[in-house]
């Protein structure tokens, strides 16, 4: 798991997603058990990017 | 006061059936005028279903106004009837010079157009020659639809009959849905776009009572869509709540019971759909009505129907037979145009509940 | 003579004493926190005669009197509590309409004059009582019967979605849910709040949290408390009562470490959250606790030393509004994953309009109301020049947001809350209906608990001691002494007992207009006797 973050866009399909929809995505990974991410943010508040 | 009535059948009626309906419950009105809304129209405009009619009454300079405008929109004109006038010396009516309806072509450019272009396009010609009409004060728009003939005067209803010879029944002039109300609107002035019914884009809406939530329905509504203004009467906002859930919001009729008088709190929220509820009352509490009223509805696609307040301070009651059933304030219309009824299947409209009657003349009770 | 110093007649209340009457029982001295009476001695002259036929003899005489001091820092400040405590009448204080304190005051310390209680300047006849419900239901629409009738008495408390945006789609013919749409919480139309514990004694603090919780599980009245910027018991924090508790950050911060680290141990949500940007009777200022009030457990929950603890006038990750919907709202709506309304106060202010517009907008659907606080607003701590100077009151300005929802088409959307000054003249039923019919979802209360709970200060300068942590009948105080003189049960039964009248009045005036639900908006049952505030507030003129 480690090496193999689970990825986070803060950007699909061209448009940016915004902060709290980014955030759901988190915690639903974190609901599925996940602990280590990676996120390609675009400026979502408190991540940046 | 105020009485309404409503007549759907499977056959063509004619407005003596209104006037008929209208004159035994005159103790609870002040026979100060007589509108009716004809839809599904029968007769000498049976064969015209899809094009817009214009009704009004004006001054001759108002038809030239009226018809500036809709040639300049593109509008051309195929048929049109002038109700034979019968003018009596001592009828109780204020007439207008003169009455008109015409059957119209959609502009040519609209020939293609999808449905809703075409609609909206009705209710932007409507407003123009309102506004045109008022600025010179000559004369009353009332609808421009497909399918739906409006007149309204002012007067004792009995006399506004005979002036417009609409006693005398003939197969000329009828149709299969006549929605009616005696009384100009006498808690302000006599306005003719103050008395009901109030028609949109399809949507019919008449009602017995009083809307105390006035201000605050009008407040949020005339914000909603172009066509809610006038506001002449605190009615007005019933249809444009009836317009603004079914026609823009597109939920389905039960919806509008949901919005204008909702459940209180408590009984909603042991409900299956109490989130739904509890969302619709916080998106839409500013059209909740108040006051005592009962409503009567068509929509576009003919269906009537008829609710009432939350506090059941307007009687009102659903009588029917095979082919026609009736809405009336009072027992007496239903009792004078249906005497062959069962009476013992009328409906007493609660404060709950939605009477719905479909085309094919099925009575539902949709309860809240 | 010494004439520039501080003399009697120079205060602005002066003890009057009446040594027939008293018995030297030295209770008045006990009770005064202000040190503002002691005990002293007076030299007195009598002519008596012992004799049966009249032999008058002068005689001078030492004898204890209570004296009232007379300096710059422990001078009376009228709360009575001498007299209170008098078996006697023998002492009381008399309001003296010759001060001249507020000049003395000035020129000996040379600091800005504080206190505490609400703007003391003009106190004539409010706004809110000249307005009259004056459209009664008769003849077509009956009015009900306030006590049978069922009212449907909530607010909502969140952001409100406009139906054409709310998640649904069409079913069956049914509407169902597709997402979940901002949350927003149904509450009582009046909030108590928002005091700290700190600007409180920890027993009044209690005590509101104890009525709320009473009028919520006993009484059927979903009222809730705002905590005010200064944390809130762990105890509370983990308790089910949370439900009830709005949490306020300001831009102190205080206590949210301890409401963070609290977190994976609440039962339940709180009602909401409150970013406090003002308050309307101290504008521009941010919060002040001054170093006499910060006890121990003041410390403790606020995590901070004893020292003066201003909250800065602004927070600092706020440069605009922009700024602060997204930073500050995103923030908190976060905290709580989305879960908990995330409201905005601020002090009214001409530009109340503009920041009310701006919020409207919120294009992230995360602002969840917009409190607003009038000039008339209390507080424990200000300069006077603030509490009497600066501020707007607030009918108007909540009257102008509401019609600038309406041009908008956006009324409800983002609930508008007022307060400051409201049950001033006690009736809080009769100010809140008003307030609501002129557009307020609901109103706040803050300083009118204090008084239902025993404060004996007023609106014309009587204690407004707030601030120097020796509030006389303990509720703006954390001398355990002082504290102990209130009585948590019957400050919460008093709370109590003034929400289930006002729970019945609020009726009261529904029914005569015919209304089962709330009246939002219906200012066409309010008429003004004077033409130019009837013009003001767009509401009928009547005289």
């Amino acid at each position: 798991m480690a090496n193999n973050p689970t990825k986070i866009q803060g950007i699909i399909d061209g448009r940016r997603v915004s902060t709290q929809k980014l955030l759901y995505n988190i915690y639903d990974k974190i609901n599925e058990g996940l602990t280590e991410f990676e996120v390609e943010a675009s400026g979502q508040h408190n991540i940046g990017g | 006061m105020c009485r309404i009535g409503a007549i759907k059948s499977k056959n063509y009626i004619h407005p003596s059936k209104a006037l008929t309906l209208m004159r035994s419950m005159q103790k609870g009105h002040d026979n100060s005028g007589f509108a009716m809304v004809m839809q599904d129209l029968g007769g000498r405009f049976a064969n015209y279903k899809e094009l817009p009619i214009l009704s009004m009454a004006c001054t001759d300079e108002g038809t030239k106004i009226a018809e500036d405008i809709l040639h300049d929109v593109g509008f051309s004109r195929i048929m049109q009837w002038n109700p034979d006038i019968n003018p009596q010396p001592d009828l109780d009516i204020e007439p207008m010079p003169d009455y008109i309806f015409q059957v119209l072509h959609y502009p040519k450019s609209y020939k293609y157009a999808p449905q809703e272009e075409k609609e909206e396009l009705l209710v932007e010609t409507r407003l123009r020659i309102r506004e045109a009409l008022e600025k010179t004060d000559d004369g009353y728009i009332y609808s421009l639809w497909p399918d739906v003939l409006t007149l309204k005067e002012i007067g004792d209803p009995t006399d506004i009959g005979t002036y417009f010879n609409l006693w005398e029944e003939n197969e000329d002039f009828t149709a299969r849905i006549i929605t009616a109300q005696c009384r100009q609107n006498t808690n302000y002035d006599i306005v003719r776009y103050a008395a009901h019914q109030f028609f949109l884009q399809g949507y019919t809406a008449l009602a017995n009572g009083e809307n105390t939530f006035y201000e605050k329905n009008k407040n949020i509504q005339q914000s909603l869509y172009k066509g809610y203004l006038g506001f002449e009467s605190d009615s007005q906002c019933f249809l444009y709540t009836l317009h603004y859930i079914h026609k823009m919001l597109k939920w389905p009729l039960s919806y509008y019971k949901h919005t204008i008088t909702p459940l209180p709190f408590e009984a909603a929220q042991n409900r299956e759909d109490a989130e739904i509820l509890r969302n619709i009352r916080a998106a839409l509490g500013n059209l909740e009505i108040n006051g005592p009223n009962t409503i009567i509805g068509v929509l576009p696609d003919g269906t009537l129907f008829n609710t009432c307040d939350a506090k059941k301070l307007r009687p009102v009651v659903v009588g029917h037979t095979a082919d026609t059933a009736v809405i009336a304030s009072e027992v007496t219309g239903l009792n004078e145009i249906l005497p062959e009824r069962d009476w013992t299947t009328d409906i007493y409209t609660n404060e709950r509940e939605t009477v719905v009657i479909t085309n094919d003349l099925e009575v539902q009770r949709l309860q809240q | 003579m010494k004439v520039n110093k501080i003399s009697r007649d120079d205060l602005d209340w002066k003890i009057a004493y009446r040594p027939d009457r008293c018995t030297l029982c030295g209770k008045c001295v006990a009770a005064c926190p202000f040190k503002s009476i002691e005990v002293g001695v007076e030299k007195r002259r009598k002519v008596i005669s012992d004799h049966f036929t009249p032999e008058p003899k002068i005689e001078f005489k030492t004898i204890p009197v209570i004296r009232q001091k007379v300096n710059e820092y422990e001078f009376c400040s009228g709360c009575g509590i001498c007299e209170r405590v008098c078996p006697n009448e023998a002492i009381n204080p008399e309001r003296n309409s010759d001060s001249r304190l507020g000049a003395k005051y000035r020129a000996t310390v040379a600091d800005p004059y504080k206190r505490g209680g609400r703007a003391n300047l003009s106190t004539g006849e409010r706004t809110l009582d000249k307005i009259r419900v004056g459209r009664i239901s008769q003849m077509t629409d009956p009015s009900l019967d306030a006590l049978r009738h069922t009212f449907d008495m909530l607010a909502p408390f969140g952001r409100v979605l406009p139906a054409g945006e709310m998640p649904f789609d069409i079913q069956n013919g049914k509407l169902v849910m597709n997402d979940a749409p901002p949350k927003v919480n149904w509450i009582y139309p009046i909030v108590i709040g928002d005091m700290s514990i700190g600007a409180l004694s920890w027993r009044m603090w209690e005590a509101m949290a104890i009525a709320t919780a009473y009028l919520n599980e006993e009484c059927g009245i979903p009222i809730r408390m705002c905590s005010g910027e200064g944390g809130v018991p762990v105890r509370l924090l983990k308790s089910k009562y949370l439900k009830y508790t709005i949490l306020q950050i300001a831009s102190g911060h205080f206590g949210w470490n301890r409401i963070i680290n609290a977190m994976p141990y609440m039962q339940e949500l709180p009602a909401g959250v409150l970013i406090k940007i003002g308050q309307g009777a101290k504008p521009g200022d941010g919060g002040l606790l001054q170093a006499k009030k910060v006890a121990p457990h003041i410390s403790e929950i606020r995590g901070v030393p004893k020292a003066d603890l201003l909250s800065p006038p602004n927070h600092q990750g706020l440069y605009s509004i922009e700024e602060s919907v997204q930073k500050m709202f995103l923030s908190f709506n976060a905290a709580f994953k989305f879960q908990v309304p995330v409201s905005i106060k601020v002090a009214a202010s001409s530009t109340s309009v503009s920041v009310y517009n701006n919020l409207l907008r919120d294009p992230y659907n995360i602002v969840g109301g917009f409190f607003m606080d009038g000039i008339n607003g209390g507080t424990g701590a200000a300069n006077e020049i603030s509490l009497d100077h600066t501020g707007h009151p607030i009918v108007s300005k909540l009257r102008d947001c509401y019609n600038a929802a309406v041009h908008q088409g956006k009324q409800g959307q983002i609930p508008l809350w007022a307060g400051g000054g409201l049950g001033q003249n006690w009736n809080l039923a009769a100010d809140a209906f008003k307030m609501m019919a002129l557009g307020a979802n609901g109103v706040f209360t803050g300083k009118l608990m204090l008084q239902l709970a025993g404060c004996v200060g007023n609106d014309k300068g009587k204690c407004n001691a707030c601030n120097t942590g020796l509030c006389p009948v303990g509720i703006c105080t954390q001398n355990p002494a002082l504290v102990k003189r209130l009585d948590i049960d019957k400050a919460a039964e008093h709370i109590v007992n003034y929400f289930i009248s006002t729970d019945y009045e609020l009726k009261k005036m529904l029914a005569p207009i015919g209304n089962s639900s709330l009246p939002v908006g219906r200012s066409d049952c309010l008429i003004y006797e004077d033409k130019a505030v009837a013009d003001r507030l767009n509401i009928q003129y009547s005289c």
